[in-house]
């Protein structure tokens, strides 16, 4: 675990002291702040609180699962385009500490870029009330959705061999994942059970928005990130037997 | 090296057809047809398989009979499948989970988790063969890392769809928000039923409050 940290802490490093990271976190922070504006709070005037909030939530999902696909592109499929991979994982270091610390790294600055955003939710109380509780738990369900898109983000950067091909496998299997909502109701069952099961966004952060948590949801999102990363392991061992 | 991917080609279009027949077309001598020539399809890839590695050397022998233990998972979730499905009504008298619903339950989840252990190391073990298409000597070691690999991803996602359908059932909720109005239990709404004289409610809201204006704007009074 000690060389998973270590791996983060210089991964992480290199989020803050390029551009890259910044470049991301700024275009994120711009959307995010002109959907708030146009669409959140809107021209409508006798919007409640509890609606602006929730819409913002909504929105922030979107640029969070982008912002994922963008942030976990490079992780190993840069590695893999500079020839850097070999040096790693020939390094005394385990395969699923390598993918933990990469995916660590970027959990650590998604969440730095979410809870930046926090300024938005707090300009409510200018002309409204704010739930802290409904801001606490839809800020849970950025942070597991933006983990799950992540470790789905760092399948592909594992699979890809350029970052340009990481990202288009990311979005792909994101979007897959959030479009199997709409299958499921044009199936018949046990399909339409598994679709619903499997959408990534339908079923189960809406609740997160409107403040409501549900053990389901949690588990769904930690459970997408679990077998996202165990795949992604498993494609980096794959150069074993390939 | 003598080890071929001709039958697992043949197996998986095997189970293809089965789904086909299965699943996706309605119930008539088509489906009956794609279903039986899927089963015979399975059934004869897996004795290509074992009839073929029977002269061969040790290490291709050995990889030959790991396909061919996957071969037969798979098989035994057909077999399991059949049992509770249209077939196995028809051969037992009565549908499985009339009969036993509670073995008709442990089938419906144990024959695609025997399925999926069966096919996907085939799928890998099989990558892994492609991948020594030219070598001299077969290396069984790899073949092995990459069965362990497709085993390991198969239960892991049982693993996922079994705690997922376990936090559904059992699910807990916390509501954090708010704004939310009150809705009336069904033991009041029986009681409120019940009466004889008309209901006066009195509601006491802050002004500019959103729970109010909520219920002013949904209220049918």
């Amino acid at each position: 675990m000690r060389a998973a940290l270590l791996i983060a802490r210089r991964e992480l490093g290199s989020y803050l002291r390029t551009m890259n990271g910044y470049i991301i976190a700024a275009a994120v922070l711009l959307v995010d702040g002109i959907l708030w504006n146009a669409f959140a709070l809107g021209a409508q005037q006798d919007k409640h609180s509890a609606e602006v909030l929730s819409d913002f939530f909504y929105f922030s999902s979107g640029t969070t699962m982008i912002a994922a696909v963008f942030l976990s592109m490079r992780l190993l499929a840069e590695e893999r385009q500079t020839g850097t991979l070999v040096l790693l994982t020939s390094s005394p270091v385990r395969d699923r500490e390598i993918i933990l610390g990469k995916f660590f790294s970027s959990l650590a600055f998604l969440a730095m870029i979410t809870l930046a955003t926090a300024f938005m939710p707090a300009l409510i109380m200018i002309n409204g009330k704010l739930s802290i509780g409904q801001v606490a738990a839809g800020y849970l369900g950025l942070l597991l959705l933006g983990s799950a898109a992540l470790a789905i983000g760092t399948l592909g950067s594992a699979l890809a061999r350029s970052q340009v091909l990481a990202a288009i496998l990311s979005g792909a299997m994101l979007v897959g994942l959030i479009v199997v909502w709409l299958l499921a109701g044009v199936s018949e069952r046990p399909l339409n059970d598994v679709f619903l099961a499997l959408a990534l966004w339908g079923r189960h952060f809406p609740p997160f928005q409107a403040g409501v948590i549900n053990l389901r949801d949690v588990a769904y999102y930690l459970l997408v990130t679990y077998f996202a990363l165990f795949a992604a392991t498993r494609v980096l061992e794959a150069r074993r037997w390939q | 090296m003598a080890i071929r991917p001709w039958p697992s080609l043949v197996y998986a279009t095997g189970l293809l057809l089965i789904y086909v027949g299965e699943r996706l077309l309605a119930a008539g001598q088509a489906s009956a047809v794609l279903t039986v020539v899927g089963v015979a399809a399975v059934l004869g890839a897996a004795a290509w398989r074992g009839l073929g590695a029977r002269k061969t050397s040790a290490g291709v022998r050995s990889t030959a009979r790991m396909l061919l233990v996957l071969y037969g998972l798979g098989a035994l979730a057909l077999m399991l499948h059949f049992a509770s499905s249209d077939f196995g009504a028809r051969l037992f008298g009565r549908p499985l989970d009339l009969r036993m619903p509670r073995l008709a339950g442990a089938l419906a989840v144990l024959w695609p988790s025997l399925m999926l252990a069966g096919t996907l190391p085939v799928l890998l073990v099989e990558l892994s063969l492609a991948g020594m298409a030219h070598a001299p000597v077969l290396d069984s070691r790899r073949v092995r890392a990459a069965m362990l690999s497709g085993l390991g991803t198969a239960l892991a996602i049982v693993f996922c769809f079994s705690v997922a359908y376990v936090t559904a059932e059992r699910n807990l909720k916390v509501d954090l928000a708010y704004f939310r109005s009150a809705r009336a239990g069904t033991a009041t709404k029986k009681l409120v039923a019940a009466l004889d004289q008309p209901v006066q409610v009195y509601l006491f809201y802050p002004p500019a409050n959103d729970v109010a204006r909520n219920w002013l704007a949904t209220s049918p009074i």
